[in-house]
């Protein structure tokens, strides 16, 4: 048997085990828990394009398996989501390429490595099997002194900020712009939270990622009257080559009339250097249109980092929705646009059907690729 | 000890009780206004209570699309509201309403969203009842006028036609008219209209159940006037009224556990 096909095996093998295992999740009863909920999702993509320039087109296939749990005891409460995928051709090269060594609880065949000599720069590969643990996290709720509080730990969703693509008061983890919308994942942290009142919120919050990146910080956020919101912050985090920093940041968000402006303000202060970040983007509705755009930039650097995201979207039905994202990031010379069609409600309101295209264009030197995407995902059970 | 007494709104009877927070208008000058009035604190009374939780079921239909979604729902009073989705796309999101303020949680982000002014006309996750006309409370009290434009028979019940009206600029319907059950004292039927004299949406009342002495609308639909076979269906099951429902359940703690 050659190297190739034993290789091909054993991802088939671990895509097939880890799609039992959760199937097989799927069928644990219900623990002895006051809510305990959970639900089995499938996401089918086909895809074809060109992955790098010169190269010719190529086509792809990736389906991703997802089981999203929660169980609430008392005050304790439980949520997991845990995602298997297989992917081959365009679909192995997005997902290879959407990966970072920051990420945690997540393994692969083949393996991706971080590092020099890792798999950030080398080819993907023509069939790529991951599962990846992307929320496992338990969480205790209660009051003190008439205060109400909530301790959380493990892997889950943190973030802070206000903006769609650009969150400068973010310290926990970067955005992954490898998709078409900028999305954010979950980190291993613990968080302590306090609510003084209705609408506000203290968190004291710590993550590390898997690079090895630790970062800690205290917000607060809190509605302005009945038209607006605002979060002050104050974070640490020492980067894996032991670089610290300091920053203090300040976010906000306001309504007049059809616009709805929002930035965020965030100073920096290291060992080698003093400055901050600024972003300011707006959102606007006109009848069935609406438009947001924000652009982030650097002060005190050498560099402005200037980045610019807007995203147009159409929706002419509440099921039905046409967006056009474009994002510019002026130091890479890099813009990616695109243009996604949405239709939810088939089959009963159990298939979603998307269809995308990508063009990604560097001007220094001049290059592009382009993909087109047609996906669909159904709910295959839930509890 | 006096139990404080709060006029709640679900979701759903939200909209149907519109004409009833008209019942104190000062605007109404018509010379049937009394009479309109009249009618309108009979719904009102007829439907008083403190608080309600239930089950409720949306059937989203655009076009031969159909998207069904479930929730649980709590309410306190004209604008405390705690929706939690529990259909499997999307599990765990919640909606809270504190007067007209909404905010959303969508638990796959770990993000807590306050719902903007430009956000406001959209659908409440994608049905036809738009995040404007769940945050819209008793301000309405002192919004509209009344009068009894004629009276007739829907659906075999003898029904009064009530025209509610408003100049005020800043309002999502300036006229609402209200077919309005004389015997039950419930309306069952509304047409939202633009400024412009724009039929907007209809809302039909599909069900009433007797619920604690009370006869409710239990499931209604509202259908888009300017979308071709545009509607959504809203039932409730597992009612429960005048509960004692904490204010801890109304904050970003309950929105976010």
């Amino acid at each position: 048997m050659s190297a190739s096909t034993r290789r091909r095996a054993a991802g088939a093998v671990l895509a097939a085990a880890a799609r039992c295992l959760l199937v097989l999740l799927c069928a644990v009863p219900p623990l002895a828990a006051q809510t305990v909920s959970g639900a089995l999702t499938s996401a089918t993509t086909v895809s074809g394009g060109v992955a790098a320039p010169g190269q010719s087109v190529q086509l792809g296939a990736d389906e991703e398996l997802s089981l999203r749990g929660s169980a609430r005891l008392g005050v304790l409460r439980f949520s997991a989501l845990i995602s298997t995928s297989v992917s081959a051709g365009l679909g192995a090269t997005a997902r290879w390429a959407s990966y970072s060594g920051a990420q945690t609880l997540r393994w692969s065949w083949p393996a991706w490595s971080a590092g020099a000599g890792g798999s950030a720069g080398a080819p993907a590969p023509e069939l790529f099997a991951a599962l990846e643990v992307k929320e496992l996290a338990a969480s205790v709720s209660g009051e003190l002194a008439g205060l109400g509080i909530r301790a959380e730990l493990g892997k889950f969703p943190l973030k802070w900020g206000v903006g769609k693509a650009f969150r400068p008061s973010d310290i926990f983890g970067g955005m992954d712009y490898s998709g078409l919308l900028p999305q954010a994942g979950g980190t291993p942290a613990a968080r302590l939270s306090a609510f003084p009142s209705a609408l506000s919120r203290v968190e004291a919050a710590a993550a590390v990622d898997g690079l090895g990146a630790i970062a800690a910080g205290a917000r607060y956020l809190a509605s302005i009257g009945d038209s607006g919101a605002f979060a002050a912050s104050a974070g640490w985090r020492r980067a894996s080559d032991a670089a610290e920093e300091l920053s203090g940041s300040i976010e906000g968000q306001l309504d007049i009339g059809i616009f709805s402006p929002y930035a965020e303000i965030s100073a920096r202060h290291s060992a080698s250097a003093d400055y901050a970040y600024a972003m300011l983007g707006s959102g606007a509705a006109v009848g069935t249109f609406t438009f947001h755009a924000e652009a982030q930039a650097a002060v005190g650097l050498s560099s402005s980092d200037l980045r610019v995201f807007s995203l147009a979207t159409w929706a002419p039905s509440e099921l039905t929705s046409l967006s056009l994202p474009i994002l510019w990031i002026n130091d890479a010379r890099t813009a990616s646009g695109g243009i996604l069609a949405q239709l939810q409600g088939i089959a009963g309101g159990r298939l979603d059907l998307s269809a995308s295209a990508t063009l990604l264009f560097a001007a220094m030197p001049p290059a592009s690729v382009w993909s087109l995407r047609a996906a669909w995902s159904r709910s295959l059970s839930t509890y | 000890m006096k139990r404080r007494m709060w006029k709640a709104k679900s979701i759903i009877v939200a909209l149907l009780l519109v004409g009833a927070f008209a019942a104190s208008a000062p605007g109404a000058q018509t010379a049937n206004a009394p009479a309109a009035l009249a009618l309108l604190e009979a719904v009102d009374s007829a439907q008083q209570y403190s608080s309600i939780s239930y089950t409720g079921a949306m059937e989203i239909t655009q076009g031969s699309r159909v998207l069904k979604k479930e929730y649980r729902a709590s309410a306190r009073g004209s604008d405390h509201v705690l929706l939690e989705f529990t259909n499997p796309e999307d599990l765990g999101v919640r909606m809270l309403r504190l007067g007209p303020s909404i905010w959303m949680y969508f638990p796959s982000e770990g993000d807590t969203i306050r719902i903007s002014g430009s956000l406001m006309r959209q659908g409440l996750m994608g049905s036809n009842l738009s995040y404007e006309e769940v945050a819209e409370g008793e301000s309405l009290r002192s919004t509209y006028s009344a009068e009894i434009l004629r009276e007739e028979k829907l659906d075999g019940r003898p029904c009064a036609v009530l025209k509610l009206s408003s100049s005020k600029t800043d309002i999502s319907y300036p006229t609402r008219l209200l077919w309005v059950d004389t015997d039950r004292k419930v309306p069952l039927k509304i047409e939202l209209y633009a400024r412009s004299g724009l039929l907007m949406k209809t809302i039909f009342v599909r069900d009433l159940q007797p619920v604690s002495g009370r006869l409710l609308p239990t499931t209604i639909e509202i259908v888009d006037a300017l979308r071709k076979n545009s509607k959504t269906l809203f039932s409730m099951r597992n009612i429960k009224l005048d509960l004692t429902l904490p204010d801890s359940l109304f904050t970003m703690q309950a929105l976010t556990r």
